[in-house]
């Protein structure tokens, strides 16, 4: 079988990379949405991926995260050298896989604390890891929601019911900074929040991670560079009907500010 | 044939009226090492046994145990909760409340995997208040229907109709709330709400909310919903590392929960539900 030069570069980027998405297509019941995505991501990197709305930004995240709402039609995605479109939702959050939701959902009757509890223990037991202790759990919980300037109270209530937007996003870093994950997909985090909120997110998802760059990477899906300003790229992607047509340092980023999406 | 539970004298006001007769009884009887778990004297299931009520109680009532028709008088100023449990039987029961102005009762009932016809009705004169909060559980082939009625023939009278619907495999519930607003009957308030959850494609949901108002000066609502387990919802806890089938039962418990949330705390025990302690 000979094999193309393309596919002999994915093959090489599986193999180093933590995220190796290759002509990506993807569409729902009604549409092509992405229409031919290759992206690299190695540990230690930290990518912004631009647009405007409607270009496919959110479409990527959902399919990482597996919702079963968007189907892959052509194209792979390698996440730490694992078959990601073959790996069920759960699978890949636990091999270290953390989508922020752009629209996290209001789940009255589930528990914040014990929700995040059984996520934390079931994804370090499926790592290898201990449990953690009631006593040691909470006090991660405390530490982090100090650090985001959430109330207690938040983590007493029902899973997202009733809170505003801003804090919506405060808890889904919350997850993410209990849940320890190797690739952070920030999927629109900034919006909802005010200039104080996003300044504590940003530093917190910053926070996590530096606590372990040389394994972790993050990726910023966003319209507004403003983030951009806490949490700096090495690389920003501009993406426009669902392709990347655009691909540069932080420059590319304030130009967009600058002049727009035109 | 169920034992006959083991009996010590009541602590609580209860008037028993057998037959219609008023008789008063004070004597109740209460499963021994549960003071909670209160019964009334007669276990028979054919006649009506009406109860005249006053000051605050709260009765814990096991079906089928208890009569299967029971009529319920409330005093004025009387506060009244009753807690009724079935679990896997096959019957039809009837429970009537009658309030007098200044009345308040509220009613939970939990049934589960029932062949049932659960059959209520609330009369408020004047300024009580009724609540209704249920949860039914039916799996296998199990039907249970909920037929209830408030009906408001003074003014200022409140009322709640609260309930949710589970079913799984191949069983069926309905539930029929109706509100009924007499005329003259100012100020009413009274509001409806039933949410059901589908486990199963076989499984059948029939909510039908009536609302019969005969006065204009009244504020009623309701609202009802049926549907599968939230796939948004699921996905979200899936994305976290949650398994399927435990985010599944986190769901469901949670929909549960929501029937626990209005309970006090003596009756999530009685009925199985954790404290809100824990």
């Amino acid at each position: 079988m000979v094999e193309t030069a393309s596919e002999a570069i994915a093959s090489a980027e599986q193999a180093t990379a933590l995220l190796a998405i290759h002509n990506l297509h993807v569409q729902t019941a009604e549409r092509e949405i992405l229409k031919g995505i290759h992206l690299t991501i190695r540990p230690g990197e930290i990518h912004a991926i631009m647009g405007p709305n409607g270009s496919g930004k959110s479409t990527l995240a959902h399919v990482l995260a597996g919702n079963p709402g968007f189907t892959v039609t052509v194209g792979s995605v390698f996440f730490n050298g694992n078959d990601l479109l073959a790996m069920a939702i759960e699978e890949r959050a636990r091999a270290g896989l953390f989508v922020a939701f752009q629209y996290p959902p209001e789940i009255p009757g589930v528990n914040n604390m014990q929700y995040l509890r059984t996520a934390v223990n079931t994804v370090r037991k499926s790592r290898g890891q201990s449990e953690l202790s009631a006593a040691e759990f909470l006090s991660r919980v405390r530490t982090i929601l100090k650090e985001l300037g959430m109330p207690e109270e938040m983590v007493r209530r029902s899973l997202n019911e009733g809170f505003s937007g801003g804090e919506k996003k405060k808890n889904e870093i919350l997850q993410m900074a209990m849940l320890e994950p190797r690739l952070m997909v920030l999927d629109e985090i900034d919006s909802g929040l005010d200039v104080d909120a996003l300044e504590l997110v940003a530093r917190c998802a910053l926070r996590v991670f530096e606590d372990k760059r040389s394994e972790r990477s993050l990726v910023v899906i966003t319209h507004y560079s403003r983030i951009l300003r806490y949490i700096k790229p090495q690389y920003v992607h501009v993406l426009a009907d669902g392709k990347i047509v655009e691909s540069g340092g932080i420059a590319v980023a304030e130009r967009i500010e600058e002049k727009g999406y035109g | 044939m169920a034992e006959t539970p083991a009996v010590q004298e009541a602590t609580l006001e209860l008037h028993r009226i057998p037959n219609g007769a008023m008789s008063k009884e004070s004597k109740l009887l209460v499963l021994k090492d549960n003071p909670h778990f209160v019964l009334p004297e007669s276990t028979q299931t054919t006649e009506t046994v009406a109860f005249q009520v006053s000051g605050k109680n709260c009765a814990f009532i096991v079906l089928p145990e208890t009569a299967a028709k029971q009529a319920w008088h409330l005093k004025a100023g009387c506060e009244l909760d009753c807690f009724f449990l079935a679990r896997g039987f096959t019957a039809t029961t009837e429970v009537h409340f009658t309030l007098e102005p200044q009345s308040r009762l509220r009613v939970f009932s939990l049934l589960e995997d029932c062949n049932l016809n659960w059959q209520a009705k609330a009369e408020l004169a004047g300024e009580a208040a009724a609540f209704f909060y249920g949860l039914t559980r039916t799996a296998g082939n199990a039907q249970t229907k909920i037929a209830l009625v408030v009906k408001h023939s003074g003014c200022g009278g409140t009322s709640e109709q609260r309930f949710f619907s589970c079913a799984s495999e191949n069983s069926a519930i309905e539930f029929i709330g109706r509100i009924v607003v007499e005329a003259g009957a100012t100020g009413t308030k009274a509001h409806q709400l039933h949410r059901g959850l589908l486990l199963s494609p076989g499984a059948r949901i029939a909510a039908e909310p009536i609302l019969n108002i005969f006065h204009d000066d009244v504020r009623c609502t309701h609202g009802a919903t049926i549907g599968f387990i939230d796939e948004m919802a699921l996905h979200y806890l899936m994305a976290r590392g949650i398994a399927r089938a435990k985010a599944e039962a986190m769901l469901v418990a949670a929909f549960a929960g929501q029937f626990a949330a209005l309970l006090p705390d003596e009756a999530k025990t009685f009925y199985g539900f954790e404290s809100s302690d824990h």
